[in-house]
This record gives C-alpha cells, structure tokens and sequence, in this order.
C-alpha cells in the first residue's frame, strides 16, 4: 500500500499541469492545477485499467449572469474507489469522498467541468496530483465563454443587473482578529484542513499567517468566499 | 468573533515578552523567527542546556508541589537527558543540578501555586478598547508569601552574574506580574531571579528585583508591546517588508540561530 501511494504521488510532468489566469477565469485569482486525462492516465498506469470507479451525484441550479443569459451552475458529490474485480464483482480497498463545482451556459459542460473538479480532489487525497492542492484548493479552471456579442461579465451567477463595487482593501496594518476568524470560517466551511491551509498561506506569501497584511488578508477571504459560493 | 479568543495561541495575533526583545535585538532575527516561520538551522549548546535545565528545574518543583518531596540528582539528570545527547553538556548539567540541589530556592511545598505555566491575556487599545493582540508568556514559578502576596521566580542560567540587572526594570519580569494580578487576582507581586551562574566554581544566586513604582513597570511594559505591535502591523503592510527588518550586525551575530541564511542574503 505504502508503495501503491508512493507511484500515484510522483511528480507530474510539465505538460501535465495546466495553469490559468484570473484574468481570463474571471475569478479574480490564478490556479494551477494537473490536467484530469494525466490524472487518469496514472491510475491506469499504476492500477491498471478498471481499478478504479466513481460513483457521482449531481446538483444543478439554474442562475441568470449579470445580462440575463442563463448559467449552470452544477455541483457534483462523488465517491472514488480503488480496487479490483473479483468474479464479477468490483471490491474496493481504498476510497476518497470529494465534491466539485463548475458553471456554465450549457448543462453538459457545467457537469463535465464539476465532475472533473472532484475527481481530481478525490484523486489528490489518494496521493495522485497533491502537488496542485495546498489548503485552497481550485484547477476548476476553464473558463466559460459566453457568445461574442455580449460582454463578458464578472460575476456570471449574479442575480441582479448591478455590477458589484470591487473594492480594494488597503495594505495598512496586520490582518485582524475578524478576518483570521472568518477565514477559520471559510476553511472549515469548505472541508479544508487548518493547518494545511497556513502551509499554503506560508507558501504563496513568504509569511506566516498571522504576518499578513489587511490586503492580503482580503484577498486570500474574497477567493474563499468565491470558492464556496461555487461549490454551494 | 469572540470565538477567536479560544483559537489555539499559535493561530492568533500574539506578541511576548521575548518576541519584543527580539524585534529590539535584531529585527531580520524577528522576521526569520516570527514572520516567515522558519526553523531555527540549530540550536546553540547554552540555548539547549537552558532549556534542559529548565525542564529539570520545572520537574523539581512540580515533585516537590505534588508528592512533597524533593528530586534526587539521578532523577534531574535523567530529565536533563532526554534533551540532552552531548557527553560534556551533560557533564556542565550535572555540575549546575548539583549546585541547585545544594542551595537552590526550595520553598514549602503548601507555597507552590503554579509550576511552568502558561498564561494568554488580550492586549488592548487603551483609547478605542480594540483588540490589538494575545500576550503569552511562561511563569516559571510561583509562590504564594505568608502575608498573600505572590512571588514570580524567573530560572536564569547565565555565564556572568550580572548584579545590576535586577536593579533596572525589565519587560519581561513586568509583563509576568501584570499578567499575575490578572489571571491569580493578587494585589501585590515580588519578582525575583533565580540565576544558576555558569562561571568556573558555579554559582547559584536568589535576585529580589527591585520595583519602584510596579503599576507604572506594568504599563509601561504594555506600552512597549503596543508599540511592538503597530510597528509590526506597519511593517507588514508593505511588500518589501523583509528588506524593511533589516540585520543588525552586533557580537550576537555568531550565535544566532539564523546566521547562514542571514549571511548567505
């Protein structure tokens, strides 16, 4: 078993990892992330073919974007089992519990998109494709296109017509207690882990949490909040 | 967010007595230790017998609370090395345990009201009441005085004796008593140093610090940790804040546990 994770955790390579712009996401943030068919691919060659199924249930909600074309939004619960078939029969002996979330104009994609998502969530907590998650997990990151004569919107799920006011925290001073709690919040809200979160903090800021400032404190709680209202 | 209060004190906005002294020392040292949150590269022989002796010190007094009787050398050395590897440096701890035994401070077992205690008190903005931090601190010991004052016993193990330094007011000795009144509600705190001297012969001395005027130590003291604290929440906020805390060269340079990575930037 020990070496069964070793394999599926290796490295992948750079062709395998796919990275995207918040720019053009319009998330607001950047991801990077494995590509799903590499993901796949080291199942079937570490398991081999058939050793491993999914089990998945879906959650559609219709939204309407900010000009009024129809979005779905899709939430998909699935369950990833790794085992082996044995006179017709599939007996699991390992299994990872993910959910993912996609939106899209068409149903089809929103599920894909979804699916995808948590699979390889689910495939991360067996070891293939960790290096992408790091606490605030997203390589939901294709970016849905909406037909060329309108614009394209910043908050596609919105509900009404008015454009949200970004507004910019200053960087002035350290993060506060409130915005250390909500995030507390927003990481157990989403079913990540505390402590691999402020790894991650620590990673992609060069700082420990609480040695944040009050923007990037913002920043960091405006992309989990965008996170969780995705996922639901 | 009340709730905050309950996180554990790692995850909080805190601030201690040796994390201001720290920030005054050498602010590149802070910002290795506190902001970035890297490991010490290693852990420097008299950093580690303190701690050792520390430890073995901290046993005594909780045997001598609890079970009212006092450590043989053989049980202190065994506490010693467990933290210890190093052949000499258990020699060195064995020589000061022996000093201790021979004269150290042992009060009655019935005075011993906190051994190794932590305590957690929030910092706040004397003017708008904001929460500005979490103070954290260890007591080493404390006793309770036959008129009901408390004693703070601070162990020290140093290479010189230094006679003045009980003379001036210290951050650190100031912090404890406030927090001392607050968590144990006792009006009056005596402070006192318990140095175990690392010189040829070995030396072990009781320092009563002398307080003028207690109340204004004390906020004082919380008067610098603000301080400490904005400075840092200032400093934070910008991006170049590394370059900001910048080293300061001084003869503690060579015994810093950060000294490669500080040299190598």
């Amino acid at each position: 078993m020990k070496n069964l994770y070793k394999n599926l955790s290796q490295p992948f390579p750079e062709e395998a990892i796919e990275r995207t712009k918040g720019s053009v996401t319009k998330k607001g943030y950047d991801t990077t992330g494995i590509k799903y068919q590499y993901v796949v691919n080291r199942f079937n060659e570490v398991l081999g073919i058939g050793s491993f199924r999914v089990d998945r249930q879906y959650n559609i909600n219709e939204k309407t974007s900010r000009n009024g074309r129809t979005m779905y939004e899709c939430c998909c619960d699935l369950t990833l089992f790794l085992g082996k078939w044995s006179e017709g029969e599939f007996i699991p002996f390992a299994e990872a519990v993910s959910t993912g979330g996609h939106i899209s104009t068409n149903i089809a994609d929103a599920k894909k998109g979804a699916f995808t998502n948590g699979f390889k969530k689910a495939a991360a907590f067996l070891g293939c494709g960790w290096q992408a998650y790091a606490g605030v997990i997203d390589d939901d990151n294709i970016p849905w296109t909406e037909p060329q004569s309108s614009p394209t919107p910043q908050v596609p799920w919105s509900n009404n017509n008015k454009q949200p006011k970004q507004k910019k925290q200053p960087a002035k001073g350290r993060i506060t207690h409130a915005q250390l709690g909500k995030l507390r919040q927003l990481v157990d809200q989403l079913g990540g882990e505390w402590k691999d979160f402020k790894t991650y903090v620590n990673q992609r800021f060069n700082k420990q949490l609480q040695y944040l400032n009050k923007r990037e404190a913002s920043d960091i709680i405006g992309e989990l909040i965008d996170k969780e209202r995705r996922v639901g | 967010m009340a709730d905050i209060i309950n996180f554990p004190v790692e995850e909080k906005i805190h601030i201690s007595a040796s994390a201001v002294n720290k920030l005054h020392g050498c602010m590149r040292d802070y910002y290795y230790k506190y902001v970035a949150g890297i490991p010490r590269e290693s852990t420097p022989d008299a950093m580690l017998l303190g701690i050792a002796l520390h430890r073995a010190l901290s046993y005594f007094y909780l045997v001598l609370k609890q079970d009212k009787e006092e450590c043989s050398l053989e049980v202190l050395q065994e506490v010693v090395n467990g933290k210890i590897e190093d052949e000499e440096l258990q020699k060195e701890a064995t020589r000061l345990l022996e000093l201790f035994l021979k004269d150290g401070f042992k009060p009655d077992p019935e005075q011993i009201v906190a051994v190794e205690q932590k305590f957690e008190l929030p910092l706040h903005d004397p003017e708008t009441g904001e929460l500005l931090s979490t103070v954290v601190g260890y007591w080493d010991l404390i006793t309770r005085n036959k008129d009901e004052s408390l004693t703070i016993t601070d162990h020290k193990i140093v290479k010189r004796n230094n006679k003045a330094k009980a003379e001036a007011p210290d951050l650190q000795m100031a912090l404890y008593s406030w927090a001392t009144k607050n968590n144990f509600g006792a009006e009056k705190v005596n402070l006192q140093y318990q140095d175990i001297i690392r010189n040829k012969t070995a030396k072990h001395d009781i320092k009563q610090i002398t307080r003028q005027d207690p109340q204004k130590e004390e906020a004082d003291a919380l008067t610098q940790l603000r301080s400490a604290n904005n400075l840092i929440s200032v400093l934070v906020a910008q991006d170049n804040v590394k370059e900001l805390m910048f080293p300061n060269k001084s003869w503690r340079c060579k015994n810093c546990t950060y000294r490669e990575i500080c040299q190598s930037e």
